[in-house]
């Protein structure tokens, strides 16, 4: 996920600019249906009609807030959670074990396999969806913790004694900055589960959102607007996880160099 | 001095460090290693003590012991007559990984210590401007320290150790992974360290020049079980400092104990 170096930005930005050209040639050339493949000044045209007109009584600012906050609210909340208990997982080997089978049972399940038991618990409110996203969240960030403190250098700590630490000094000195690119790490890769569960989880059951959005508009076979949405997630998808990756650079500065 | 004439000290009134019959087994049933049998060992306060001997003859053992890490299985080390029970301040370790804290400034590894007793940035400035010129660290002050050559990453491990004045320096094989040249000029920094300061140095290294040269006292170790086979008192550490260091190296006096040394080391490798 790592940006391409220097000389060869250019490739990624062609490749880019190869695409519209190839999605261009295909609508000049009339080899795909309109209603199948509609051209860009479609999607473009769809674009300012949502903007100026919002998409069924929504602005296209509404959906990307809904889905925006659904998701950074799963996310943090995991990471608030998933934090936490993954350190303590780390130093207790009974908690470990105690949550050790209920963790690696909910890393590879599907989140929206238990979707409808949440929405027939929470409802079909935002209560469920942040509910999903925590739960498809937490286990990647607390594994990912409890790795980082599992393999804390142990002379490091044994330095850190030397030098008159105590235990808890230990921990707030040694530990916690030793486990941080665990930490970070664990955070990139749930953040990008969270946000693909909110798409999926909004094309099931919810009134606003960009998942809804491009629901909605097959169903009309408005495929302008499926695009259109289709190209805003991915788009703020990488700029999601751009963010956390730049945050991760700036705090890890030793990532890789040590 | 109560030294026998063959070099080997015995028992004194001015024991510093005391290892008395310490025995460390690891893991148990079929997998028991005894790594230290019935060690006894005693050094006074200001001595160099260089302990070698082929790998793992348990020489790390003997080292975590003092410094506190480890519980020995029977036997106590004692530190001015006082039980060892854990790590302290009073011995800094430095290994052959530098151990460095990445996430801090070479100052802020320098105060590591003084910052752990409270000791504000500005009380603890001076300190850590003194010991970051006396190994030429202080113009990287700033940077981290995957910025430093290897060299200079080790400086500031013993650095680190140096600056909360411990009585012992515990050092595992600290110049193992560095290139000849910078090898030396450490071993000079080292000296010129001990010298001034008086400390009391127990220092783990594979090369018999080193621990000969360093020393005043080279201990000589043998594996399965970890024994101390040879402990031979080398006048060098002592001498009026004069002349360059390979000079010394190149004594009939220095070749001679290093050829002894090396011959035990051999004579235990063989069994
Ligand atoms: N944590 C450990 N668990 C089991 N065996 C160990 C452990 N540490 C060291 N040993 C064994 O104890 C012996 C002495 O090890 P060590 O003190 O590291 O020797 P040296 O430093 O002289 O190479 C070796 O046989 C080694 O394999
Ligand atoms: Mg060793």
């Amino acid at each position: 996920m790592t940006e391409a170096p220097r000389p060869y930005r250019w490739l990624s930005v062609l490749s880019v600019v190869a695409f519209f050209g190839a999605w261009y040639v295909v609508n000049a050339a009339h080899l795909a249906p309109a209603n199948l493949l509609p051209s860009m000044s479609d999607v473009w045209a769809a674009l300012l009609d949502i903007l100026h007109n919002g998409y069924r009584g929504t602005t296209l600012w509404e959906d990307a807030a809904a889905t925006l906050g659904r998701c950074l609210g799963g996310f943090a909340l995991a990471t608030l959670v998933g934090v936490p208990l993954g350190l303590w997982m780390g130093r207790s080997r009974i908690l470990a074990a105690s949550i050790d089978y209920i963790l690696q049972f909910m890393r590879p399940l599907p989140p929206l396999s238990y979707l409808i038991l949440l929405i027939l618990w929470l409802g079909t409110g935002d209560t469920s969806k942040v509910a999903l996203l925590f739960l498809a969240a937490f286990p990647t960030i607390a594994m990912a913790a409890m790795a980082g403190v599992r393999g804390v250098n142990g002379q490091r700590i044994q330095a850190a004694l030397a030098c008159g630490a105590t235990e808890a000094q230990v921990f707030r000195h040694v530990v916690l900055p030793s486990c941080l690119p665990m930490v970070m790490t664990g955070l990139r890769i749930a953040l990008a589960v969270t946000f693909s569960t909110v798409v999926a989880a909004e094309l099931m059951t919810a009134s606003n959102g960009l998942g809804w959005m491009v629901f909605s508009a097959s169903q009309f076979l408005r495929t302008d607007i499926v695009l259109l949405g289709v190209l805003i997630l991915g788009v703020l998808g990488m700029a999601l996880s751009r963010a956390l990756l730049s945050l991760d650079l700036r705090l890890v500065h030793w990532r890789g160099r040590d | 001095m109560p030294d026998a004439s063959d070099g080997r000290r015995l028992v004194t009134s001015d024991t510093f460090v005391s290892f008395a019959d310490v025995s460390v087994t690891y893991g148990s049933g079929a997998g028991r290693v005894p790594a230290l049998e019935n060690i006894s060992l005693d050094f006074a306060a200001g001595d160099f003590v260089c302990v070698v001997g082929p790998s793992g003859c348990g020489k790390t053992t003997l080292m975590q012991a003092l410094a506190g890490f480890l519980k020995p299985s029977t036997g106590t080390v004692s530190i001015d007559g006082r039980p060892v029970d854990g790590p302290g301040v009073d011995r800094g370790v430095v290994f052959q990984q530098p151990a460095l804290f990445p996430w801090l400034t070479v100052a802020g590894n320098a105060g590591f210590g003084p910052m752990l007793r409270g000791e504000s940035r500005r009380d603890r400035a001076g300190t850590v401007e003194d010991h970051l010129r006396m190994v030429g660290l202080w113009d990287f002050r700033d940077r981290y320290p995957y910025e430093l050559s290897g060299g200079m990453q080790q400086r500031l491990a013993i650095v680190r150790a140096l600056v909360n004045k411990p009585k012992i320096l515990l050092m595992d094989e600290p110049f193992g992974a560095l290139d000849a040249l910078t090898r030396e000029k450490m071993q000079e920094e080292l000296h010129a360290v001990w010298r001034r300061t008086g400390m009391t140095v127990l220092l783990i290294t594979h090369s018999v020049e080193e621990a000969v040269y360093l020393g005043t006292d080279v201990v000589v170790m043998s594996p399965r079980p970890g024994r101390i086979i040879e402990r031979i008192a080398a006048p060098f550490a002592r001498r009026e400092s004069a002349g360059c260091s390979r000079d010394t190296k190149s004594l009939p006096a220095f070749v001679a104990l290093r050829e002894r040394v090396l011959s035990l080391i051999w004579q235990t490798a063989g069994t």
